[in-house]
């Protein structure tokens, strides 16, 4: 049997089909989780983002049209709650890349040296909040560099540099992850 | 609960760094959300779709106003249109609301006139002012119309000491025939009323 689209599925669902909703979350729970946790930081945070990601999903589904990926407007709406809530618990901070860049040390990086998984996420949460988000956008949610800047807010070059200088950071954390597993 | 495979990107990178990113990214731990959050999403997706839509609370607003709207209209409609003008009946008697409709016809007060003028008095007042309204466009013609007062007058006779001054005048010229007669007219509407002595005589 033929997959229903996601387009589909947001419109049955919106027009009261449960088993729709069910079959939409399945599909994309696990991406969006790890889009979020990458960004939040602790696993607390994550889980509030993310609940409060979905219900604001559930809450716009009259407002979604099929003419818009459903994807895309799923993640902007993800987007938009984590920006909100990092905006709110540090109203100070500027959000530029140069900025953001993530300091503390998150969970993850305490175990850098331990496993080679373990160093790459810890590069990751060492990147610029932007890079950071552009680059989950990309590995986690396979999406193109135009639609990570519809996403994001910004313009598509933007996006490209952004994901370009993430890229260039992982690749010396993959790099010497592979140099000692050679030597 | 599992997700879906087509999340994992797997198209080729023409990016040699992303591909290697892209690669190792792979070998990372695929956290999933908690079966609480699980459940606590689908709860709350299911219960949005059982919750009962909202009655348009707009609607009950906007009624409202339309109602508003028609009695200001009605009452605005109504001030162009003036009060209700009286309606005369075929005698040309004005028929108010508040005053009761008086129980006898324009004739029988004419004979009540004739008979007992005085007592005919407090009811005429009543209905004096609307004849006296309908008969004002024929003043200017030579009509038999008279002021009420003018009736009054007539009734109870003219006023004792215009008269006694009159008839003072009679007998000073010596017109004594006319002045019994006045005085005898007198005797008979102003039984009581002093008279001078000069017409005791």
């Amino acid at each position: 049997m033929r997959e229903r689209s996601d387009e589909a599925l947001m419109q049955a669902y919106a027009g009261g089909d449960m088993a729709a909703f069910d079959c939409l979350y399945a599909r994309h729970r696990g991406p969006l989780y790890r889009y979020i946790l990458r960004q939040a930081g602790d696993d607390a945070t994550a889980n509030d983002l993310y609940q409060g990601s979905w219900e604001k999903i559930i809450r716009a589904r009259a407002s979604y049209t099929a003419s818009a990926p459903f994807k895309a407007w799923m993640y902007r709406i993800a987007h938009n709650h984590v920006v909100d809530h990092f905006r709110r618990s540090r109203p100070s901070s500027d959000l530029s890349p140069e900025t953001m860049r993530a300091d503390d040390p998150g969970p993850e990086q305490a175990l850098i040296g331990e496993q080679a998984a373990c160093r790459l996420a810890a590069a990751v949460s060492a990147l610029p909040t932007e890079q950071r988000e552009v680059l989950l956008l990309k590995l986690e949610a396979g999406f193109d560099l135009r639609t990570i800047a519809e996403i994001t807010g910004v313009s598509h070059e933007t996006a490209k540099s952004r994901l370009r200088y993430a890229v260039g950071k992982l690749k010396i954390a993959v790099g010497s992850e592979q140099d000692g597993a050679e030597s | 609960m599992n997700s879906d495979p087509r999340d994992k990107p797997n198209k080729p990178e023409f990016d040699p760094d992303l591909a290697a990113v892209r690669s190792a990214w792979e070998g990372l731990e695929q956290t999933e959300p908690p079966d609480l959050i699980d459940q606590a999403v689908l709860n709350t997706a299911r219960r949005h779709l059982e919750r009962p839509r909202r009655p348009l609370r707009w609607l009950g607003a906007f009624a409202s106003a339309i109602v508003v709207v028609l009695a200001l209209a009605i009452v605005v409609r109504q001030d162009q249109q003036g009060p209700v003008p009286p309606v005369p009946d075929s005698d040309g008697f004005r028929m108010d609301r508040d005053t009761p409709v008086p129980a006898k016809t324009k004739q029988e007060y004419e004979q009540m006139m004739q008979d007992e003028p005085r007592k005919a008095r407090p009811e005429l007042r009543q209905i004096a002012p609307a004849a006296a309204s309908e008969a004002q466009p024929m003043q200017g013609k030579e009509t038999q119309l008279r002021p009420l007062d003018a009736v009054e007058e007539d009734a109870a006779g003219p006023d004792p000491e215009a008269w006694i001054e009159r008839m003072l005048a009679l007998r000073a010229a010596g017109r004594l025939e006319e002045l019994e007669a006045e005085l005898a007219d007198f005797r008979r509407s102003w039984p009581d009323y002093p008279l001078p002595p000069e017409l005791l005589d």
